[in-house]
This record gives structure tokens, sequence and C-alpha cells, in this order.
């Protein structure tokens, strides 16, 4: 389970938050709030690009703050460039295996599987640029699947998409979730996000905090 | 406009062609010597763009990796600063540090065993320097091409946990790449057809370019036959160079490059890169930003000062001054006219020949080199005007006509965006000539035109080429007369003349790029 515990951040042009969350296998969390109050920040933080104020960000017992980006359990989505233009969609999604982006003949066929299962093994051999915003999202978050990160951020996934894609985009979230017992959390503007998702819903304008 | 500056190098041409209806060219094509001299060259240029790229490459991924790096400021201020020192004052400075009793190879021969560091003279030093002006040029590009990497990827690959190799393979090669074909093109042209550094540092004709054997011929052999058949063969080199490198693609060095913030990198943590990304950043140090520092060092103001009591050294300052000035004022006019019409001339589909011809007029004389123009000119107007007297303004219009690429460069782009957005709004107001240049040019153009008219005027003062072949007693310049300094005297008053050429080319840069944005300095201050 990722938990949050008095996390604090904030100053300057962000308002000062103070936090606390729980969110466990299987499960989404929607983080929204309006423009400027900190949602990609809070995401930051998590995924360890950016330090907070004080707290603990506890996953199975462990403070993931004493952690760099590159060991915390957590693949981050952000809101385009998910995946490098000149390298084709396998070549990215080996990456979830090896940084070096060479992979034995079993993982490649892990990623043909995975492709699959999810419904987009005919991108597979894509470049980046001939996606749409919605297949580069389902191709980032195979990634993730593959690289076995429990915990995934999404920042962001649907602000792109029109009303068609955005459905696809929510039932695959949730399936990935469900079926793959991922931790989710997603930045939205939308409040009715969090109800499509099932899922909890943290409102940054409901934690902010005076120093 | 366009036709005229196209049709006065048609004319220098036919001026080159005209005097070798004697069958001269074929002649010098033949001879042993000339492709000799022509490998030795392309030797040179050669080594010297492998290392200019090496050396500048390197330290733009060093200082890009590192986020903040110490005396970050300083590096990339030097990568500026190699465009406007004069190429001779450089020779000086490099002479000063590693010639016979330089005080860099003084200490280099105690440390290491005799006979392994280069020559006083000759290949070692001719690549040094062209590194000392090159490898900046390489890390501006390579700079603002990695400064061009989406952020996102950045974080991506930090999430991935990717280590050095793999940014490397996947994330900086594939953002350069693109550029090296270009930068390779452009280094190398400059080097082949280098003047002054060969000239000086060279050491004989065992080290030299076209542009040396063009000089040589006129000026010591008076050869005017073989001076211009070898001007038009390195114009013939020169120009397909050109050609080529616009095919290869468009080079990006005039960018602002940022103070980027640290961005989250595994790589950046171990050791091995620590020692790896600081011995690059040192290297460069030492072959960028030593020689201008020992420039400063090195001078014994006691010994040299009497050069202050010399009438030719005020006249020369006159002349430099004067030039570098008006050089600048015109080249940066002509620009704005050239650029007007090439915006005007983007309005209509049909007009793209005429685009084509203002590109190719302002890019033809960055093909050619000072001395071929100069022994174009030289053969154009000899026997119709008093060459040496009229000597001011023949190096004035070269001089103008070799800034005028760089000075296009950098107007060209900020106008096509200015008056995309304010041509109608003018045409509605009725805001036209001086007034639409007042009220809406220089506001929003200050800092491009202060960038040309300093970069423009530090390098027609600095230019070793023209004045090389029209210099007399007549008419000096201050680069003439370090290089008459440094091989008569090769002494401290060469060094006390390159110093005060850097202060100068550095003083007219600030003036003019300061000047022209104070107000906007005022405003950013209230």
């Amino acid at each position: 389970m990722l938990e949050a515990r008095a996390l604090t951040f904030g100053g300057g042009p962000i308002p000062r938050h103070l936090i606390n969350f729980q969110v466990a296998p299987g499960q989404i969390m929607v983080i929204s709030g309006p423009s400027g109050i900190g949602k990609t920040t809070l995401l930051n933080i998590i995924s360890g690009f950016h330090a907070p104020g004080s707290g603990a960000l506890l996953w199975c017992g462990q403070n993931l703050l004493a952690l760099p980006v590159w060991e915390r359990p957590i693949s981050f989505l952000f809101q385009s460039k998910n995946l490098f233009d000149h390298l084709s969609c396998r070549a990215n999604l080996r990456f979830s295996f090896s940084t070096t982006g060479s992979v034995s003949t079993d993982q490649d066929r892990l990623i043909e599987d995975t492709l699959t299962d999810l419904g987009i093994a005919h991108l597979i051999d894509r470049m980046p640029p001939s996606l749409s915003g919605g297949e580069e999202q389902r191709i980032a978050l195979a990634r993730a699947v593959l690289k076995r990160d429990p915990v995934i951020l999404l920042d962001e996934p649907f602000s792109a998409l029109d009303a068609k894609n955005r459905q696809r985009a929510l039932d695959f979230i949730k399936d990935v979730a469900l079926r793959h017992s991922r931790a989710i959390l997603a930045v939205s503007h939308n409040p009715l996000d969090a109800t499509a998702l099932a899922a909890e819903a943290l409102d940054l304008s409901k934690t902010r905090i005076h120093s | 406009m366009a036709c005229g500056l196209f049709l006065s190098l048609v004319g220098l041409v036919w001026a080159l062609l005209n005097h070798n209806n004697s069958a001269h060219t074929p002649g010098v094509l033949t001879e042993t010597a000339t492709w000799t001299l022509i490998y030795g060259a392309s030797k040179q240029a050669l080594i010297s763009t492998f290392c200019s790229l090496i050396v500048g490459g390197a330290c733009a991924r060093a200082i890009h990796r590192r986020g903040r790096v110490f005396g970050k400021k300083l590096i990339l201020a030097t990568s500026f600063l190699a465009m406007v020192l004069p190429t001779t004052a450089a020779a000086v400075s490099l002479i000063a540090l590693w010639g016979r009793n330089g005080a860099a190879r003084g200490f280099v021969e105690s440390v290491l065993p005799d006979g392994i560091l280069f020559a006083p003279y000759g290949l070692g030093m001719v690549v040094l320097a062209h590194v000392l002006f090159n490898a900046p040029i390489a890390l501006r590009v390579c700079l603002s091409a990695l400064q061009t990497i989406p952020t996102p990827y950045m974080k991506l690959a930090a999430n991935l946990g990717f280590g050095s190799r793999s940014y490397w393979q996947f994330i900086e090669w594939p953002a350069i790449r693109k550029s090296i074909p270009a930068l390779f093109g452009l280094i190398f042209l400059l080097c082949f057809s280098s003047f002054p550094l060969v000239l000086m540092l060279g050491g004989g004709p065992g080290v030299s370019t076209l542009e040396v054997a063009i000089y040589t011929a006129i000026r010591f052999d008076f050869d005017l036959a073989k001076g211009g058949a070898l001007a038009l063969l390195q114009l013939v080199f020169a120009s397909s160079a050109i050609i080529l490198i616009s095919w290869l693609g468009s080079l990006n060095w005039w960018t602002e490059l940022n103070q980027a913030d640290r961005i989250v990198r595994k790589d950046v943590r171990s050791m091995t890169s620590r020692i790896a990304d600081g011995t690059t950043i040192f290297i460069y140090c030492a072959i960028v930003v030593l020689p201008v520092l020992s420039m400063v060092v090195s001078v014994n103001v006691e010994n040299s000062a009497r050069l202050f009591t010399r009438d030719v050294f005020w006249e020369a300052l006159i002349s430099s001054v004067t030039l570098g000035v008006a050089a600048a004022f015109l080249s940066t006019a002509l620009a704005f006219l050239l650029a007007d019409a090439h915006h005007k001339a983007s309005r209509y589909g049909f007009m793209a020949p005429l685009r084509g011809l203002i590109n190719i007029s302002i890019s033809i004389y960055l093909a050619v080199p000072s001395v071929v123009l100069g022994t174009s000119m030289f053969l154009a107007l000899r026997g119709t005007a008093d060459l040496f007297g009229a000597a001011f303004f023949i190096v004035l219009i070269s001089n103008t006509l070799m800034c005028l690429p760089f000075a296009s460069r950098l107007i060209f782009p900020k106008y096509s965006s200015v008056f995309n957005r304010a041509d109608k709004l003018c045409l509605s107001l009725n805001i036209k000539g001086f007034d639409k240049f007042r009220m809406i040019t220089l506001p929003s153009m200050r800092t491009e035109i202060g960038l040309s008219l300093g970069l423009c005027s530090a390098l027609a003062m600095g230019d070793f080429g023209v004045i090389a072949l029209f210099g007399s007693e007549q008419f000096r310049t201050l680069p003439w007369l370090l290089y008459q300094y440094s091989s008569r005297y090769g002494g401290g008053e060469a060094e006390l003349l390159g110093l005060i050429m850097l202060g100068l080319a550095l003083l007219k840069y600030f003036i003019f790029y300061t000047i022209l944005r104070l107000p906007e300095i005022r405003k950013s201050n209230a």
C-alpha cells in the first residue's frame, strides 16, 4: 500500500498543503483541484523529482523519500512525450526490462503477449509520432505494466482526448488497476473522472494549510 | 540589392577568370605543389575539425549533464568570446603560452619526457589555435541541440533508471546528430581556409593553406596570375563546401544558452562520471580560456608601454575603430533592407526565386574567404584606381560583405516574426518609413540590433584578410600592426596590442549591446 503521512509541500506560487492518503494495489485515486494548486508538484514529489517539506511516503513500510527516482517502485506517465519519438513502440517497451534496450527472446515475447492482452498488439511496430494521444498513452501504460512497478502516476491522462477516446482510456486504466493489481494516482481537472473510475478522490483545494 | 550583391561577386569572379585567360589556371592545377598544398590543408583541417568537435561536444555534454557547474557562466561567455577574439591576437597569445619560451610549454616539458609535446611552430600549434576558435562553436551548437531535448524525455529516462551509455545512445546523440554533418562541414571549411593563424603559427610551407599561398604569391612573389588562379580554386572549394553544408542542414548557434536547472539523473552520481566531466571541462578551459587569461597576465606593461608613444599605433587604432563601427552599421543596415525584401517576398509563392537569390547572395560571402575577396578586388581595380590610396574603402566594403551573413542570421528571423504580427496593423494605421523603424522595429529588435552591431564591429575590426594585401605605410589597422610586431619585434608590444584588441572588441560589443538595450534594462529595473 502507498501511504502519505503528514506530507507537506508548496510555497512560492504554489499554496502549502498537508497531505494524508492511502492507495492499495488495485485501487485508483484521482487528485483534483484548480490550475496551479500543486497537483503535478505532488506527483513530482511522489516520484522523486521534487522533495517535500516534511512527512513520510511509505510503500510496504519503507520510506520512499530516502530513495532516488530510479529506485522507487513507481512508473510516471507525463502529459505528453512518454515515448521516445525516434524509437518504435517495441523499442520503447524494451526499456521495461533493460535500460540498454537489449532484451531476451522470452522478454520480447512477453511484450507481445502483454500488448495482445491489453488489446493493442497492432501498435507494436509503429513509431510514436504516428500514434494518437490515446494510443501513445496505452503503450506507455503497457510499459508500466511490463516494468512491474506497483505504483503508476498519471499526469492529466485525459486532457488531450476526445469523448470516445476518453471513455476508452478510463476503461483501460481501470483494467490495468484491477487485473494487474496496480495502485494508480491520476491527476485530473474533471471531478467526474473520480466517479467514472470508481476511484478515491483527493481534492487539493481542501488540503491547504496556512504556515 | 540582392542582385547587386550577387553581381558584385560575379564581377569579382570575372576579374579572377579574366586575369587568368593566359591559361595560368590549368598550369596551377597541374602543379604537384598545389595538390600537395591542398592535401596538407585538408589533413590539417580534418585533424582540427575532429579535435574541435570532440573538445566542444564533450564539454557541452558535461555542462548539460551537470546542469550547474562552477564557472559555467564563464565557459558560456568564452564560447561567444572566441567568435569576437581577433585571430592575430589569439596567435600572439598562443605563442606566449606554447611558443619556444612559452609558460605552458615550460611547465609541460618539465613534467613530460622530451619529444612528446608538439613543436613550437607547425601542425600542432595550428590545430591548437583552430580548436581554440572552433571548439566554442561546437560547444554552442551541441549545447543548443541538447537544450531542445524535451523535459519529459529526461524525466522518463530518470524514471527508467538510464545509465550514462543509455542517455548518450537514446537521448543525447539523437538530439545532436542532426547538427553534426553541417557542423563538421562548417568547421572543416573554416580550418581549410584559415589564414592568419596558419601564417603566424604554421612555421613555414610545410603547414599551409590556399589563403597563405595566395598571400605569398601576391605579396612576396608578385605573381598575380598564380594568386588569381589559386583564389579561383579556393572559391570553387569554398562554394562547394557552403552548398554542401546548406544541404546537410542548418545550424543553430545563435540561441541564448540557458542556465538550465539541474535535472535528476542517475549517471551524475558516480565518481567515474564526475572525473570524466571534470576532465572534459578542464581540457576545454585549458585550450579556450587559458590563452584569453594569459593575454591579460602575460603583458609586461613597463616594457611594452612605449607602444603608446608610437604614432603608428594611434593611426592604426583610429583606422580599426572607424572600420569596425562603419562596417557594423553598413552590414546591419544592409541586413535590414534584405530582411524586408525577404519578408515581403515570402508573402507570395511566385516570389520564391527572389527569396532564393537573397539567401544565396548573403551566404555566398560566407564562402568567400577574405583573402580571395581581397585578391579579386585587387585584380578588378588594378589599373583603374589608386589601390593603396583607396585601401580604407576597399577594406570597408569587403569587411561589410563578410559581416553580412552574420548580421543577416541575427536580423532575419526576428524581423520576420515581428512583421508577421505587425504588418497588417502598420498598414491599417499607415505607419511606414522611418516611423515604422522608430516605433515598431527598434523597440522589438533592440537585442538583435545590439548583437549585430557589437559582433560585426568586433569581427570587422579584428579581420586580417584583405588588410594583409592592402596594408601599407599609408594605411594600417591593428591586426596588420600586430602581425608586423609579432614577426619583427616578437615581444611585449605585440602582446599588449593583442590585449588592447581583445579589450576593444569586448568594449564595442558591450557598448552596442548595452546602449541599445538600455530602455529594456531600465524597464526591468523599475
